[in-house]
């Protein structure tokens, strides 16, 4: 299990956004700071921090903070 | 112009809403909709966005005969207001009806058409599409461009890049963009098809839209490239793309190679162009062919188009020396309108444009870019006026803008808080248009001044070369 809080801090450090954002929420183009150029960052945090290598279809699939938790799971990064 | 109203073939696919209009609907439509217009040479503002309605309002602006200022539907209303304000045009055609309605003086005549009764300021009988120069600053400043000279791109683009019937785009660039509505002149013109999406690379939509409405080619700035190269296009399963055209900035040649592999291994072609708005808007082509021995290479000028390396004093310089990039064609603008009266105005230009880049020509006569001279930044294939970036800010306080790799660099030299810098930047960012990430503000006790007492942005350049932005 690992704790939510690593991967809130990759969203705050690669969207640029504040740490008491509204989670669950949270979306692709939904907000102005989640744009394509910060979805790139945001995919390249994540694999650094996770120590992974995500699929094509898991960079255009993760489209709010809800489904990249979910998709980590394919990754084996399970979240309390 | 660009209609073919005999064919039956598709022009346009709305991808979000499966409508898909033939030439023959497309010039029926555009006929329609130039009722709206009524005086031929009344300018019309077509706020763009990405859907049908906007494309015909285009395509019947270009019939009628209307002169036609494409501008960006997400711009701040602000900046819209004032620009409406200025250049009061007879019509106005904003799709999202987010602009629209806030127009003084204006009344919606049909649904997303706002119109001014007043008489409007005269145009030039040759003008036809006014761009803007820089972005979204919401600067005034438009490049004029005549009927002769997109006539003149969009065939010389279409003989270079071999374009026909069986062709079509998906529209991965703004119409508003230079480089987007000459995908759009090119395609109609030479009888192909353009796809229209409000989804994105990034989204699985867009690309299920490349799998069902298969367009044969994708265009994109140097960005595109990055975005297609991390999905990677083997994963994506896009047989029916073999043509790609590159513009708005240089692609490392590493990537140039990659995708020009691919694209010969799929019987197609990579092309790396080289454009200006000015120049209505593309001036070069790499032919695939020349690949990759002219790696590097921004290609040769299309047809009717010469390219001359000048010195300060605009002598031509030796083959293989650097300085300034010239370019002469048809394709060059009438000039700029900074205000309404110079609407009326004709060719100031003489065909040559001053293109503020630096490059040299190699023996066989290939264009080599390696800098600028004017004070513009390429962020993600925008260009942003870097003087005017900075009058928007000077209301803070001194500050000095340069450009880094997509980075818009703002060194202040009012004492500020992080806060309050993160505040600036977020503003700035907002009002670009332009991805928050690449803009950064630092702090300095004093600007460096030069002795007649003008920012010293070589010193500045130095400095951003010391952090590695």
């Amino acid at each position: 299990m690992t704790d939510e809080s690593t991967l809130r801090k990759a969203f705050v450090d690669s969207l640029d956004i504040a740490p008491d954002t509204d989670w669950e929420s949270l979306s692709y183009r939904g907000i102005e700071e989640w744009d394509s150029v910060a979805h790139m960052r945001l995919i390249a945090e994540l694999e650094d921090v996770f120590d992974i290598m995500i699929e094509t279809e898991d960079v255009i699939d993760m489209n709010s903070y809800v489904v990249a938790r979910k998709l980590l799971g394919k990754y084996g990064i399970d979240f309390a | 112009m660009f209609l073919h109203p005999d064919s039956d073939a598709p022009a346009v696919i709305d991808a979000d809403t499966g409508r898909v209009l033939s030439h023959r609907q497309l010039a029926a439509a555009a006929a329609d909709f130039a009722t709206q217009y009524e005086q031929p040479h009344e300018l019309v503002f077509l706020f763009a966005d990405t859907s049908v309605q906007t494309l015909v309002a285009y395509v019947a602006a270009l019939q009628h005969r209307s002169p036609v200022a494409l501008l960006d539907a997400s711009m701040r209303p602000a900046g819209a207001q004032e620009l409406v304000r200025r250049y009061r045009p007879t019509v106005v055609v904003d799709a999202t009806a987010e602009i629209g309605p806030q127009l003084a003086g204006y009344h919606l005549a049909s649904p997303g058409v706002w119109r001014h009764e007043r008489a409007a300021h005269p145009t030039h009988p040759a003008l036809a599409v006014l761009l803007t120069t820089s972005g979204s600053t919401g600067s005034p400043k438009f490049v004029r461009l005549s009927r002769a000279n997109l006539e003149a791109n969009t065939s010389a683009i279409i003989e270079s890049l071999g374009i026909d019937a069986a062709d079509r785009a998906i529209a991965t660039l703004p119409l508003h963009y230079s480089f987007g509505m000459s995908i759009v002149n090119t395609h109609l013109a030479a009888g192909g098809s353009v796809i229209r999406t409000g989804t994105t690379m990034l989204e699985p939509d867009f690309w299920d839209v490349v799998r069902r409405d298969r367009p044969t080619s994708l265009s994109g700035v140097p960005y595109t490239f990055h975005i297609l190269r991390r999905l990677g296009l083997d994963k994506l399963d896009v047989p029916s793309i073999r043509t790609m055209t590159q513009a708005g900035g240089r692609l490392e040649t590493t990537i140039v190679k990659e995708f020009h592999a691919e694209m010969q291994r799929r019987g197609g072609a990579f092309h790396v162009m080289y454009g200006q708005t000015e120049a209505g808007p593309r001036m070069t082509c790499l032919p695939s062919s020349s690949l990759p021995e002219k790696l590097g290479s921004a290609g040769l000028p299309l047809r009717g188009g010469t390219i001359e390396i000048c010195d300060e004093l605009g002598e031509a310089v030796p083959v293989g020396a650097s300085g300034d990039v010239v370019y002469s064609g048809p394709n060059v603008m009438m000039g700029y309108a900074e205000q309404p009266a110079d609407l009326a105005l004709g060719d100031v230009h003489g065909n040559r444009l001053h293109t503020g880049d630096v490059g040299h020509l190699d023996d066989d006569g290939f264009l080599f870019v390696t800098g600028r001279t004017k004070r513009i930044g390429k962020i993600f294939g925008v260009r942003v006026s870097l003087d005017e970036v900075e009058q928007m800010l000077d209301a803070d306080g001194p500050v000095a803008v340069v450009a880094g790799a997509d980075k818009l660099l703002v060194y202040c030299e009012q004492p500020a808080s992080g806060d309050q810098l993160d505040g600036r930047r977020r503003r700035l960012a907002h009002d670009l248009r332009l991805p928050l990430s690449s803009i950064r503000f630092s702090c300095m006790d004093a600007l460096p001044k030069m002795a007649n007492g003008k920012t010293d942005y070589q010193a500045l350049e130095r400095r951003k070369a010391g952090t590695g932005a």
